[in-house]
């Protein structure tokens, strides 16, 4: 336990030598002010601590809707954009040198000609590669419980679900990066992997997600797309499509299993995050929709059911469960090779 | 305690691709002796001391290292190791990189200690407080070999230690690792320098492609070269030469040479010498140096190579 300390002590230090480290620490906190800085009145929204105000009769002190905006605004915007995307891009690029620089001839030999086996340097260095986006998640999530406590006198422990999340989501990406640089010992090669597959993933997880719609979720809707004319007609609701989508979203879907589904444990977040004291949570709500106006409330009541059955085909826990078991595969693999290499 | 530091036998190491790196090393290090690994480049001694601090996994390795086998990881808790062209982390103060060390060790230690160290190793002042990136390749070894004595280890490897550092330096690590010697301590150092391991070695091995082609102390080594130097004034007149020789000595231009540690013959030219009236500048004993031996056994051994080749 002391070497996994002393690696993660000396994890946090490279983080603190590095620049790029300060500068996103400092925009997470400049973001999560600018969250903070939403507020409610009697009268409606203002942001900048009451610098800007909008009226609004459904946004104001009080209503459940202020809280619902306050917080789809940190799971639908802030997690997804800033923590599920640019931390993450940044926390690669900062993280990229750890493990290739750690396996430099000259640099290794010091750890491995000391006592603790070389599982525990692995994972030691690892884990405290996962401290950076943890220090970057966590700051920021207080600031938006403090917030949300001191707006609404709501204590949402829930919120706490982003930061395990986020740093799972990094940690499908980085297990990656640590494979192909522990394997080749180049660091762009390893940043342009992760990339890569990440990419990729996110490709199959859209393309999942437009097959599921088109062979699935609209026809059991009622409509009938055209696909030479264009638009769409009504007709009677059916479980699926009958042309090649439902295979086509089958292959997807198997796809979609085996590879890391960072989109979707973003998503699941607001399965997670519970709004009020009845534990409803945030799924099939969407920002837009409390924004403007919500299509679905026009339509019949069949069609939200439908709509939150399609949001909800994917568990929370096989989501999380596959992924993990695709980052044990991948960082295990990378640790074969780190245990076996004669460095 | 053991006898031996060191005692391995048979390792051989053979990488992906069939190169073979060490074909079947042998050799003893004693306790509380200055050991030194020679050999031309690409002859194994990385290889070797990597296997012996676990970096590299042998092919095969039989035998102990401070009485446990070859590879037994807690046993690594009383060996120190700077390794050749050490990279230490650069956002790492040295007063850091000591305490690193130290706990990937599995030892804390106290301001104290590390001060101690330091001063050891000359970096006390000011300098350890400054991150590695701003040292010199002198300082970043001065820092190596203070994190390799953090443990209070019973065997310490170094990899060319001397390696970027300064005379004043060099001179100053030889009179630490005599230091280490005289507590006790049993250095295993891996050179180039061979005027340096000949001051400081009590015993060496010399590696060829693999193999150890010498091993010893460094004094058995180099008796059979004792010789007596004889320097003269002027030429020698031929009769004196002649009888000279015909003793077995060899007779040069200002100077006899009489081969073997045994002062008799020595008397014997002397007083040839005398009776002749020559004038006698200088008499000196000296053995083969350790360039000449290590040169001597590298022929030698790449000769075998190439009269067996021819069998």
């Amino acid at each position: 336990m002391r070497v996994l300390g002393v690696l993660l002590l000396d994890s946090f230090r490279m983080l603190r030598a590095k620049r790029l480290f300060w500068i996103v620490l400092i925009l997470s906190v400049l973001i999560g002010l600018v969250y903070a800085s939403i507020g409610f009145d009697g009268a409606g929204v203002s942001v900048l601590f009451g610098l800007i105000a909008f009226e609004s009769e459904l946004f104001r002190m009080g209503t459940e809707a202020s809280k619902e905006l306050y917080l789809l605004l940190f799971t639908n915007v802030i997690v997804p954009y800033w923590l599920g995307l640019f931390s993450i891009v940044l926390g690669l690029i900062s993280c990229a040198s750890i493990f290739p620089e750690f396996i430099q001839k000259g640099s290794i030999d010091l750890a491995l000609s000391k006592p603790p086996a070389r599982v525990i340097l692995f994972l030691g260095k690892y884990l405290g590669s996962l401290l950076f986006v943890l220090m970057q998640v966590l700051p920021f999530t207080l600031i938006v419980y403090m917030s949300l406590g001191l707006r609404f006198g709501d204590w949402n422990m829930s919120l706490f679900w982003a930061v395990p999340l986020v740093v799972l989501s990094f940690s499908f990406v980085y297990a990656v990066h640590v494979l192909i640089s522990v394997w080749s010992g180049s660091t762009i090669l390893g940043l342009f992997a992760a990339l890569l597959v990440w990419g990729g993933s996110v490709l199959v997880e859209w393309a999942e997600e437009i097959t599921y719609d088109i062979a699935y979720l609209i026809p059991q809707i009622g409509y009938e797309l055209d696909w030479k004319e264009g638009g769409h007609e009504e007709v009677e609701p059916r479980e699926s499509s009958e042309d090649f989508m439902v295979p086509l979203h089958g292959v997807l879907d198997s796809t979609r299993l085996a590879l890391p589904k960072t989109r979707a444990v973003g998503a699941q977040m607001r399965s997670l995050i519970v709004v009020n004291e009845s534990g409803g949570g945030l799924v099939g709500k969407s920002l837009l929709a409390l924004l403007f106006e919500d299509p679905l409330e026009e339509a019949p009541a069949y069609h939200a059911e439908v709509e939150r059955k399609a949001d909800q085909r994917h568990g929370v826990w096989k989501d999380l469960g596959s992924s993990l078991l695709y980052e044990l595969a991948v960082a295990g693999l990378a640790l074969v090779i780190f245990v076996r290499r004669d460095f | 305690m053991a006898e031996y530091a060191v005692d391995i036998a048979g390792v051989e190491k053979t990488y992906r691709g069939g190169v073979r790196a060490l074909q079947g090393i042998s050799l003893r290090v004693p306790e509380g002796s200055i050991f030194g690994l020679l050999g031309p480049n690409g002859a194994g001694k990385s290889t070797l001391v990597k296997i012996l601090t676990t970096i590299i996994r042998p092919t095969r390795c039989g035998g102990s290292l401070l009485g446990s086998p070859v590879g037994h990881k807690p046993t690594l808790r009383k060996v120190g190791y700077l390794p050749e062209h050490a990279r230490f982390p650069a956002y790492l103060t040295g007063r850091q990189v000591i305490g690193y060390s130290a706990g990937l060790a599995g030892f804390r230690v106290n301001a104290a200690e590390v001060d101690g160290l330091l001063e050891l190793v000359g970096m006390a002042g000011g300098a350890e407080k400054r991150t590695i990136k701003t040292y010199s390749k002198g300082m970043v070894q001065r820092i190596g070999l203070a994190q390799a004595l953090v443990n209070s280890p019973r065997l310490v490897i170094l990899d060319e230690p001397t390696d970027g550092v300064d005379p004043e330096g060099r001179y100053h690590m030889r009179r630490i690792l005599q230091k280490l010697r005289s507590d006790g301590v049993t250095v295993f150092v891996n050179s180039h320098l061979l005027g340096e391991l000949e001051t400081l070695c009590d015993s060496i091995a010399i590696l060829k492609e693999g193999e150890v082609v010498r091993q010893g102390a460094l004094s058995d080594l180099t008796s059979g070269s004792l010789r007596f130097e004889v320097v003269f004034e002027g030429v020698l007149p031929d009769e004196v030469a002649s009888q000279i020789q015909s003793y077995g000595h060899s007779v040069g231009e200002g100077g006899i040479t009489i081969h073997g540690g045994d002062p008799s013959p020595l008397q014997e030219v002397l007083d040839v010498l005398r009776a002749a009236g020559v004038v006698i500048l200088e008499v000196s004993k000296s053995r083969q140096s350790l360039e000449e031996l290590f040169m001597e056994s590298i022929v030698e051994a790449k000769g075998s190579r190439e009269g067996g080749g021819r069998i």
